[in-house]
């Protein structure tokens, strides 16, 4: 953390082949059966594991080393869209991601501290939430499941801290959900305030808060804004928090 | 791991597929886009006491529709009194004065009066008073000071204000000065 980066490096990471085929086949059997419908698509990925035409420790490491162009030909090779494979991915890769930063509490890292990106793997933050206790904004990480404080008022993407052009907004009628962004970069990330209706118990976000909020990410991209994930966006501060925009000159 | 944008927007997509999403519901959002407001957050600093506590005002449309603690605030860090948390009324209250009210001596009733005529009123007590209280001399040594005028600045006043008011008070010979802050 003191150099900025993150506390996971994918060369360091050496999951057990047999384990990672365990854990997909696993993975894609529970999909499988709680699935509401049958889906021909899901056998097709489980048909490719159980055959070795796709390789668990091949997916994992694809996934871990950030290769989304493997990825894209596992899916061409199972005749599978390739957001299927991604969609698995994120789960698939998260226990060992989630394994390898045991012990460690991101935590600890002060909100004036930390940045944009998860400490612990580097990955954007899916989702934000405002805390009972005090309203500090935590974020989550989707691909490793920490989560980590940061300042309320202040880009995610660029680290703009004027007010006048940060802002959110939430749908017409519904308390609790809103969609934090900045109008200089247009960057935004979906936010759940747990004080709203009387919130009084804290707690993370998790997956059905990301994947049931994607109302949000629509009306986010009718209003001409943009996802926070995005290999387009990179900027340094982004990994440590230190040296806002106005510090580092970007302001007059 | 690093998902790009593409594959993350993919992720969503996925979702309903993967019955984790009631895709109809998704389909029904979609076809009828819900209508958005818009809102800002602005940090500013409690008008009450002394201590300085960091808020962030919500407004929407110009209007305050919400005021909370500043959790990055290093004094309260989140935390509000019981006023600081009920000053969202300060803004929302159909008691707050607008307009200058004007009781006449013997009156009854309040009236309003433009802003104009009250600061022409308030001047011409200011200098009546100071005239009648003005000291020059006290005990062979020149003080050139008014003892009927007392000045006493607010919580709500910043660096800025305060110092404009310190030398306004003393350019008039008032030297009954004092701050809330130091209370």
């Amino acid at each position: 953390m003191e150099r900025g980066l993150p506390w996971i490096e994918a060369e360091g990471l050496k999951p057990d082949p047999a384990q990672a085929t365990e854990v997909l086949r696993d993975l894609l059997s529970d999909l499988r059966a709680s699935a509401m419908s049958n889906l021909p698509v899901l056998d097709r990925v489980l048909d490719a594991v159980r055959t070795e035409k796709i390789s668990g420790a091949a997916f994992l490491k694809a996934l871990l080393d950030r290769d989304g162009a493997t990825v894209d030909s596992m899916a061409e090779r199972v005749g599978v869209p390739t957001q299927i494979l991604h969609f698995i991915g994120v789960f698939f890769a998260r226990p060992f991601l989630a394994a390898a930063h045991k012990g460690f509490d991101p935590s600890s890292v002060g909100a004036e501290e930390a940045g944009a990106l998860c400490p612990v793997c580097g990955q954007e933050p899916a989702l934000a939430v405002l805390m009972v206790d005090d309203g500090r904004r935590r974020l989550w990480c989707r691909c490793c499941g920490a989560a980590w404080t940061v300042r309320r008022l202040r880009c995610l993407s660029c680290g703009n801290e004027d007010s006048a052009s940060l802002g959110y907004f939430s749908l017409e009628g519904e308390i609790g959900r809103r969609v934090d962004y900045c109008e200089k970069c247009r960057r935004y990330i979906k936010t759940i305030d747990l004080r709203a209706g009387g919130g009084v118990q804290d707690r993370l976000p998790g997956d059905m808060d990301d994947l049931t909020s994607g109302d949000l990410d629509d009306a986010a991209v009718r209003e001409g804004f943009i996802p926070l994930m995005g290999e387009e966006v990179s900027a340094e501060w982004r990994r440590t928090g230190m040296g806002s925009e106005r510090e580092r000159g970007g302001l007059s | 791991m690093r998902v790009s944008r593409r594959a993350f927007l993919g992720t969503l997509g996925a979702a309903p597929f993967f019955g984790l999403v009631p895709a109809r519901a998704e389909e029904e959002k979609a076809q009828v886009p819900a209508k958005i407001q818009h809102a800002k957050e602005t940090t500013t600093i409690c008008p009450y006491c002394g201590v300085g506590c960091g808020l962030i005002v919500h407004a929407r449309d110009g209007a305050v529709v919400n005021i909370e603690g500043d959790p990055d605030h290093p004094i309260n860090e989140g935390a509000l009194c019981s006023k600081g948390a009920s000053i969202y009324q300060i803004s929302n209250n159909d008691r707050r004065l607008t307009k200058v009210l004007h009781r006449k001596p013997g009156a009854g009733d309040w009236e309003e009066i433009p802003w104009d005529d009250a600061m022409k009123r308030i001047v011409e007590l200011v200098k009546k008073t100071r005239d009648e209280t003005w000291l020059g001399n006290d005990g062979g040594a020149t003080v050139n000071r008014t003892d009927g005028i007392a000045c006493l600045g607010g919580a709500a006043l910043d660096t800025e204000e305060c110092y404009l008011l310190s030398k306004a008070m003393r350019s008039m010979g008032v030297a009954w000065l004092e701050h809330q802050a130091r209370i």
